[in-house]
């Protein structure tokens, strides 16, 4: 009663969420006129940065007295965008590109070269000092068709995604004969994915694709970027919740009582809007840009901190699920190479469900190649999970087959009765046979296979081979 | 059965992972910068490979615990680093600022020689054309510093993490989406930046050093924009 209740506020959220943003439109619709009214302050934006390093540029000139030079010497200049301190002859000096433009890249060079004779390089085309700024937006454009790709990337994730977990939740919540403690989890967890998929398409689309509501800025953009670091933090705890069920299941209390769900729905539903609360006050407080959309401060940490947390703790209950997996199994004297199959098939299968995949790649490279090589593996790993999980979970799961191919068949002999006499026979040898094949894909005497499917109830019985502790 | 379940009794070993965690923290805070700690970290997560193949032919528990902490550690250190990062912009702001009261009081004490040698780095058409769309526009000139000081050569904020990788690509797309915002090629070209300009319009706004204070003068002075005047003395 009381998850049916938790089901039908969440559903209840996700319809507040889409109404929210009917409101983004609407508003958005209402005010496109003053905008273009308006215009841009952009590049008033630009202009006055520009001022302003001027005048600091100025300022440190005047305020430099420093004079002992040794040679020729370029001398301190303001080109116009930025400021070159003395250098000496026959040096290149080197500073980060200007942030003024939104295609220039701060993480290049901008090079001025003070020739050997002590004066600045002139440009052989125009006879002027020159200084080289090209390579500021030089990769602009193949960094915005990565962009693209990965925007459609994500868009075609979250939308499979999407499909394999409605199929997923249908199948889970029709069938009552699966329902038991690990589904209801995984229900949530699907939950979590759904929402989630459904927010950072939301997001990415009419927020972040789009100009114009950002410079809008409207408070229910800010709400929405608020309900999106929620729910993206409620996706990540719901995968500790699995880990820590898993864990608590396998490792700590084989013989416990069943476990108390109330502590996971608040783990996974309510702890998550601590950090997306603290960052909403702190983020309105200390860097307060439109719409939140900016991924430069480090204010995104108080979300993206305990969501790391949080999977270090699933890394640790992998690496221990895994161990006792593999004492359990040199226990019973098989193979070696079978036994570390199955530890291998465990770890993947789980992989995916704790969400592994960020921590087994912590870092973003340097380079420029490697970062975008990383960029995709990142964005595949992320956006694809839902699909990955659903897959793994439900269509691949050993019960849910079964159950499917038991209700198939009902059905058939069912409705097919009236069919010639041979059809019968040959849907029950289908039977047969599909339940032999199910027996072998899925019901292999291994203590891998309690992790997907094997029946939440003989859980306890294939791992410890002990009576059953509950009815 | 038994030497199983002692093995694993959770609560011990969760403290001895704490404890360990906790000397490996205070080691880290004592040594601030932390280099040898973080030395050590590294080195056993280049040992990577090695740690899982001995994982699988059972070492002790000590290896995968002291493995957790320097992972745990190395995961936080890019927040560390970049909330030092904030902190010494913060200071540096308030450092900038303090220098300029101070060169605002110590201007008028400069030594002649001085101030007319910083006259002649600072030429008036240096800034003319920089100076050149205000003259229609009119906006305040006093910018916002906190947020984009102009040479912020490290990308600040969430972009290490693997979890940021959805934010930063809302954050791209939206930069992406804003096509007007483009650096001007022809100031990049060879008759761009760099350049000095021996002839300007004479009505074009133009800095001036007078009595130790810089004045922006509008060919005349009567139809100077009182605003901006104002701004440039106040920061003066």
């Amino acid at each position: 009663m009381k998850v049916k209740g938790l089901w039908v506020v969440s559903f209840l959220l996700l319809c507040s969420v889409t109404e929210l943003f009917g409101v983004v439109n609407a508003e958005m619709n209402e005010t496109e006129q003053e905008v273009s009214q308006n215009g841009y302050n952009d590049i008033g934006v630009t202009r006055n940065k520009i001022v302003t390093a001027q005048f600091e540029c100025y300022q440190k000139i005047m305020k430099d007295t420093n004079h002992n030079r040794k040679g020729p010497t370029c001398s301190r200049t303001w080109d116009g965008w930025l400021c070159w301190d003395d250098t000496e002859a026959g040096i290149t000096s080197e500073q980060h590109c200007p942030d003024y433009f939104q295609d220039f890249d701060p993480s290049e060079k901008v090079t001025k070269i003070c020739n050997e004779n002590g004066h600045w390089f002139s440009h052989p085309q125009s006879n002027r000092t020159w200084t080289n700024y090209t390579r500021c937006n030089e990769h602009t454009n193949e960094g915005r068709v990565t962009a693209m790709n990965l925007f459609y990337l994500a868009l075609i994730g979250h939308g499979l995604s999407l499909i394999a977990l409605f199929i997923s939740l249908g199948i889970f919540f029709h069938f009552n004969s699966l329902s038991c403690q690990r589904i209801t989890l995984h229900k949530n967890l699907f939950f979590s994915f759904v929402l989630n998929s459904v927010i950072t398409i939301i997001w990415l689309t009419a927020v972040a694709n789009n100009q114009e509501l950002v410079q809008q800025n409207p408070v229910s953009c800010k709400v929405s970027q608020f309900i999106h670091l929620y729910l993206f933090g409620c996706n990540y705890f719901w995968m500790l919740c699995e880990g820590i069920y898993l864990h608590t299941l396998i490792v700590v209390a084989v013989f416990a009582e069943k476990q108390h769900l109330m502590w996971y729905y608040l783990l996974g539903w309510g702890f998550p809007l601590i950090p997306a609360s603290i960052h909403a006050i702190a983020r309105s407080y200390y860097y307060d840009d439109n719409c939140w959309i900016s991924s430069n401060t480090s204010l995104l940490y108080i979300i993206h901190g305990p969501i790391c947390a949080a999977l270090l703790v699933n890394l640790f209950f992998l690496l221990n699920i895994v161990r006792v997996l593999i004492t359990k199994l040199k226990v019973t004297h098989q193979a070696e190479s079978s036994l570390y199959m199955k530890a291998v098939r465990a770890t993947l299968i789980l992989v995916p469900l704790l969400g592994i995949q960020h921590v087994l790649l912590p870092y973003k490279p340097d380079g420029r190649v490697s970062s975008e090589i990383y960029d995709y593996v990142m964005h595949i790993l992320m956006h694809y999970q839902g699909l990955l999980v659903a897959t793994i979970f439900c269509f691949f799961n050993g019960e849910v087959q079964g159950v499917l191919r038991r209700h198939w068949n009902q059905y058939r002999i069912q409705f097919g009765g009236n069919f010639a006499h041979a059809d019968a026979l040959r849907s029950a040898s289908y039977t047969a046979s599909s339940i032999t094949e199910v027996q072998g894909c899925y019901s292999i005497d291994g203590h891998s296979e309690h992790l997907n499917g094997k029946g939440c109830h003989d859980i306890e019985t294939t791992i410890l081979r002990t009576e059953h502790p509950f009815a | 059965m038994s030497q199983v379940l002692s093995d694993f009794s959770y609560p011990t070993l969760i403290s001895d992972h704490w404890n360990r965690c906790h000397s490996c923290l205070t080691a880290l805070h004592s040594s601030l910068g932390g280099s040898r700690t973080l030395d050590t970290c590294r080195l056993s997560l280049s040992n990577l490979t090695e740690w899982i193949i001995e994982k699988f032919s059972f070492p002790t528990k000590m290896k995968l615990q002291t493995f957790f902490c320097c992972w745990l550690l190395a995961s936080f250190v890019p927040g560390v680093d970049s909330a030092k990062l904030d902190l010494s912009s913060v200071l540096k702001k308030r450092l900038s600022t303090w220098l300029q009261s101070r060169t605002k009081r110590d201007l008028s004490d400069i030594p002649a020689a001085i101030k007319a040698e910083s006259m002649t780095f600072v030429q008036p058409e240096d800034v003319k054309d920089t100076l050149k769309p205000y003259s229609s526009t009119d906006i305040i000139i006093r910018a916002k510093r906190t947020k984009n000081s102009v040479n912020q050569s490290k990308r600040a904020g969430c972009s290490f993490l693997p979890t940021c990788t959805v934010h930063n690509l809302a954050h791209r797309i939206h930069q992406f989406s804003n096509k007007i915002d483009n650096a001007p090629p022809d100031k990049i070209s060879p008759i761009g930046y760099g350049r000095r300009r021996r002839s300007l319009p004479e009505h074009m706004p133009v800095l001036l050093l007078e009595h130790g204070r810089l004045r922006l003068v509008k060919g005349e002075e009567a139809r100077m924009p009182r605003r901006k005047s104002q701004v440039f003395n106040r920061r003066t």
